[in-house]
């Protein structure tokens, strides 16, 4: 393995910053008013969707259903979004515990930051004082059961920086252990091409004795 | 809490995250190199003293 893919393990960490930035601020939010929007197109409701742009809150999407939803109908609505960003946390965790079998460092890598980008739109809503948990216990009628919520999300969040640092130490060991190998067949190329030098100088002069 | 200062926080704790890991799998490997490096240099000042002794032997 050339020294130039050690490298391209340690950008992979800084890049795998980005995407997760990226992901976070911009792809996540889309992600979680699309699950929004499957929803209503399941239940064959009108709906109007808008991109707004703050200082404070980035680029976000907002999904208004012009229809009337039974109570069912509108926890499920608002739950799709949470969810499915969980979904698709989980499914990316399990595609990095896969390349991570498959010894692609780099790759998991990525994937394991992009993944902690799509988990952190339901940790952001687990721990916010308004959005879609705080409208669902409202329309339950359970107010008070807020701290079951956050609960949730410490449990959540805890499991996330649990996978993360797993699967840090999992690559960090790992590169060092083909860090270590590395030298050791290139340490062994050394002797043997050294001993092929020799080997070539003795039969040459074996030639010249007999010339 | 907004979300961009949300982000930014797990952006910070996942550095940190990193950083701590790194340092927890590189440390003893440079703590190994400078123990191998003092070593060299005690045999250096031993070598540098014997040397001394049996310079000023030599002369008496």
């Amino acid at each position: 393995m050339p020294k130039g893919h050690f490298s391209n393990y340690y950008s992979s960490g800084a890049i795998g910053l980005i995407v997760f930035l990226i992901i976070s601020t911009l792809i996540a939010p889309l992600t979680h008013e699309s699950f929004h929007i499957m929803i209503l197109k399941q239940f064959d409701c009108p709906y109007n969707f808008s991109i707004h742009q703050t200082y404070e809150s980035g680029i976000f999407a907002e999904v208004t259903p012009l229809c009337s939803l039974n109570d069912l109908q509108a926890v499920v609505f608002l739950a799709a979004g949470l969810m499915g960003n969980i979904f698709v946390a989980a499914f990316l965790a399990i595609l990095t515990l896969y390349s991570r079998k498959r010894r692609l460092l780099i790759f998991s890598n990525l994937i394991t930051f992009a993944m902690i980008g799509f988990a952190s739109d339901p940790l952001f809503y687990f721990f916010a004082e308004t959005g879609d948990i705080i409208t669902i216990l409202k329309i339950i009628g359970r107010s008070d059961n807020l701290y079951m919520f956050k609960c949730m999300g410490y449990m959540l969040a805890i499991s996330v920086f649990t996978y993360l640092w797993s699967h840090l130490t999992f690559t960090i060991e790992h590169k060092s252990k083909l860090q270590e190998e590395w030298e050791r067949i290139r340490k062994l190329k050394e002797r043997a091409e050294k001993k092929g030098s020799s080997m070539k100088s003795k039969i040459r002069k074996n030639k010249n004795k007999d010339l | 809490m907004d979300r961009l200062l949300f982000t930014s926080f797990l952006f910070g704790f996942m550095t940190f995250l990193i950083y701590f890991a790194r340092m927890r799998f590189t440390l003893p490997d440079i703590m190994e190199s400078q123990r191998q490096e003092l070593i060299n240099l005690a045999g250096l000042v031993n070598g540098f003293s014997n040397t001394i002794y049996f310079s000023e032997g030599d002369k008496n």
